[in-house]
């Protein structure tokens, strides 16, 4: 992670944790519930040609869920993509170039949540900040770039122990990249997909 | 009551009938059913080449400052909403012949206006417009004319060239050798053979006489020489066509020609034609008595035209019947009028359009080398006058050589053109450049160096992902006997500006060469070279094409489909 990822993820947190504080006089402390979570799973891109060239993408995240008394919610923390392929051959002698893909992604979703027992349904959507490259080994070939864009999310928590949860959730990511590329005969690039986690984490 | 309805009917039938008659009459075939014309359009407007080449509109000849294209209404409408300025010149009649002619003084200009309709281009030089070939025959020996060809092309894009043009420069003892081999004793023998025919008007007997003395020449030099027969008028005319055939790449072909026909305002008797064009016909015949004793990497071709003085008809039937796809012609060198010098130290002019630009830059150096004779580059499209100007017409690198473009000899089309006013000095330093630009162009091979490498390809590949892509042209080579290794040369524009792109010898016969460039077109050539750091010729140069153009495959087409249904 180089710095300037750093900086703008502690710049995220820093927002979700300032509008924490403004929350904290309407309602005291206590009414604000939060869950963080691990997680790993995989994303589809929507792309055929992307998921031809990559597969499925592991990913990994660290979430963090807050919730007042009135089941609304800020959802904030890093998901991290990567993945290896070889480019593909469009014309010609086929020839392998090993190619690798990373993402980070830094979302801010406004949520709501049905809450049962230890049963939680929860849905969401909002922004996100994601910085993702791509670099060729053999040749000095690599792109960098970085988007705020939509996000969607959906999440279902089981309570374990008293503390300790289960999550499954899916995730929607729309990154219209303004990109053309070769390999969508000159289309523009939107990095789209569904995402699949499941993870274990702890009400704070 | 009956009756009366009955008579109302038929006033109403009738004009349904009388209505019904005209159509069909109406619906008749027009006379003149495309309704073509002819328009001047301006260079040097924004985007001019790619919309004229995208909306396909016939360009029937290139000027210095302007295109004459020929289109139809719809066409025009087209070239109007795109913001084009064009000027119209003349409603276009199949049935008509149309010429180029220069109008150098008011007095030519008058002359014309006399006989023809003369329509103004730019700069000198006027449309005209007669009923017959022949009819030209009117216009005042003096005045140069050419035959607007009778069909066209759509332009090209553009390629943007440079005005200077580097290429590796032979300096070896060959050359020298080869430019002693000239002998001004033969060149004033075959000017006064050919002087000696009377006239070589291209009707006459005589011309046809002067054809058959040319192709004899080539007979007794061991080629083999063929008439290109055609007819001027009810006369028959002959090109005279022989080669050397490359040994290396028999397809990448070198033109050097002259026009041996003559005119004079005698011409059915007298017209002796020594400068104009005795002297650019004995420089091909020199040119090919000793270049035909040496081995050649690529073919050259003499050509001497007939009935140039008729509007250049000799090569506008030989691009038109004789040019073949499984060609490529480097380049064509037109000699016309090569031996008189109004004042000494005389120059070659040597007249290229801009796509010829590289071809006039490496004729000057070899010609101020090897004649030694200064050459003067002159860009001028404009200038159609003699036989390089079919070559033009379709996209081939073309140079007229010639002592003075614009101070014409005081004995043109006279029957004063005879062999005592010419320079021979002048004249045979013409002769030695001309000869070696031939050997150097279609690169004769020298003896004790590695052979030129044969079968020269490529072919390009192209890998993508989702930001990136590589364009990799993969190049091969039949290995060369004795060669230590290859150098590979590569360069942005065509025959010129070449970079070697190994950094030390490619041991190999293949080589990849991954394009990480934004440049669309690359120019590929290859040596040999052998342990004595001797480099063999040039290969064949190859073009490809890198820019990112969009890739419609099957496979592609099948992702869209499936992309469809996941959306
Ligand atoms: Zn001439």
């Amino acid at each position: 992670m180089d710095g300037r990822i750093r900086k703008m993820g502690l710049a995220i947190t820093a927002l979700v944790m300032g509008l924490w504080w403004l929350c904290g006089p309407v309602s005291s402390a206590e009414a604000v519930e939060v869950r963080t979570f691990f997680t790993v799973g995989l994303f589809n891109f929507r792309q055929p040609e992307f998921r031809e060239l990559y597969g499925g993408l592991p990913a990994f995240g660290v979430v963090v869920d807050l919730f007042t008394r009135s089941n609304l919610g800020l959802a904030t923390g890093i998901d991290y993509y990567q993945a290896r392929g070889e480019a593909l051959t469009l014309e010609g002698e086929p020839a392998v170039y090993p190619v690798k893909f990373h993402r980070w992604t830094f979302p801010l979703l406004l949520k709501y949540r049905l809450v049962s027992g230890g049963f939680q349904l929860a849905a969401g959507a909002g922004l996100a900040l994601s910085l993702y490259d791509e670099t060729w080994s053999g040749v000095e070939l690599s792109y960098h770039g970085r988007k705020i864009h939509f996000r969607a999310e959906m999440a279902t928590d089981v309570r374990l122990l008293s503390r300790l949860y289960l999550r499954a959730a899916l995730t929607w990511d729309s990154i219209p990249t303004g990109v053309s590329s070769l390999l969508l005969g000159g289309g523009r690039v939107n990095l789209a997909g569904l995402g699949l986690q499941a993870g274990i984490g702890t009400r704070i | 009551m009956t009756r009366n309805r009955f008579r109302r009917r038929w006033l109403l039938l009738l004009p349904a009938i009388l209505f019904f008659s005209l159509s069909l009459f109406t619906d008749l075939p027009p006379v003149q059913p495309a309704g073509l014309r002819l328009v001047l359009v301006p260079k040097y407007q924004p985007r001019l080449e790619a919309i004229l080449g995208r909306e396909k509109i016939e360009c029937l000849q290139e000027l210095q400052d302007s295109y004459i294209m020929r289109l139809d209404r719809e066409e025009g409408l087209r070239l109007r909403s795109h913001g084009l300025k064009f000027r119209l010149l003349t409603v276009y009649d199949r049935g008509l012949v149309y010429a180029l002619a220069r109008a150098s003084r008011a007095a030519d200009l008058e002359l014309i206006r006399s006989r023809f309709r003369a329509i103004f281009l730019e700069g000198n030089d006027y449309l005209l417009l007669a009923r017959e070939p022949a009819e030209l025959e009117e216009l005042p020996v003096n005045i140069r004319r050419r035959l607007l060809p009778a069909s066209g092309h759509s332009l090209a894009e553009l390629t943007l060239l440079p005005e200077e043009f580097i290429w590796q420069r032979v300096q070896d003892q060959l050359y020298e050798q080869l430019a002693g081999e000239v002998s001004a004793d033969n060149l004033r023998q075959e000017v006064v053979n050919l002087q000696n025919f009377g006239t070589r008007y291209a009707p006459t007997g005589n011309c046809l006489q002067a054809g058959q003395y040319i192709y004899d020449h080539f007979s007794s030099l061991g080629l083999s020489p063929s008439y290109q027969e055609f007819y001027y008028s009810t006369y028959l005319c002959r090109n005279v066509i022989a080669q050397v055939t490359g040994q290396t790449y028999p397809e990448q072909v070198m033109i050097i020609c002259a026009h041996y026909d003559s005119t004079s305002d005698q011409r059915w008797t007298l017209a002796p034609g020594a400068d104009d064009n005795a002297s650019g016909t004995a420089a091909v015949l020199e040119a090919a008595r000793i270049i035909s004793g040496h081995p050649l990497d690529f073919t050259v071709r003499f050509i001497l035209f007939s009935a140039e003085e008729q509007g250049l008809i000799g090569s506008l039937r030989y691009v038109q019947e004789k040019l073949s796809p499984a060609e490529n012609i480097l380049g064509v060198l037109n000699l016309d009028m090569v031996a008189y010098a109004d004042y000494l130290p005389e120059d070659l002019d040597l007249i290229g359009n801009r796509s010829s630009g590289w071809l006039v830059d490496r004729l000057a150096a070899l010609v101020g080398t090897y004649g030694p004779v200064p050459g003067k580059k002159i860009i001028d499209a404009s200038f159609v006058y003699s036989d390089h100007a079919p070559f033009w017409d379709r996209g081939i690198a073309a140079v007229c050589a010639i002592e003075d473009a614009s101070v014409p000899n005081p004995y043109y089309h006279k029957t004063t053109d005879t062999v005592d006013t010419l320079n021979f000095d002048f004249y045979r330093a013409a002769a030695r450049g001309s000869l070696i630009s031939l050997a150097d162009l279609a690169q004769v091979i020298r003896p004790g160096y590695p052979a030129t490498p044969r079968n020269f390809n490529l072919s390009l590949s192209t890998q993508a992902s989702i930001f990136n892509h590589l364009k990799a042209v993969h190049l091969n080579w039949d290995p060369v006997p004795g060669a230590a290794g290859y150098n590979l040369y590569r360069s942005p524009v065509p025959h010129a500006n070449f970079q070697k792109i190994n950094s030390s010898l490619i041991q190999d016969n293949e080589y990849i060469d991954n394009l990480l460039g934004t440049e669309a077109v690359f120019y590929y050539a290859v040596t040999a070279v052998d342990s004595l750091n001797r480099e063999s010729n040039f290969s064949r140069e190859l073009a490809v094409n890198a820019g990112l153009t969009p890739l419609n495959s099957l496979r592609l087409l099948f992702w869209g489909i499936l992309n469809f249904f996941w959306n």
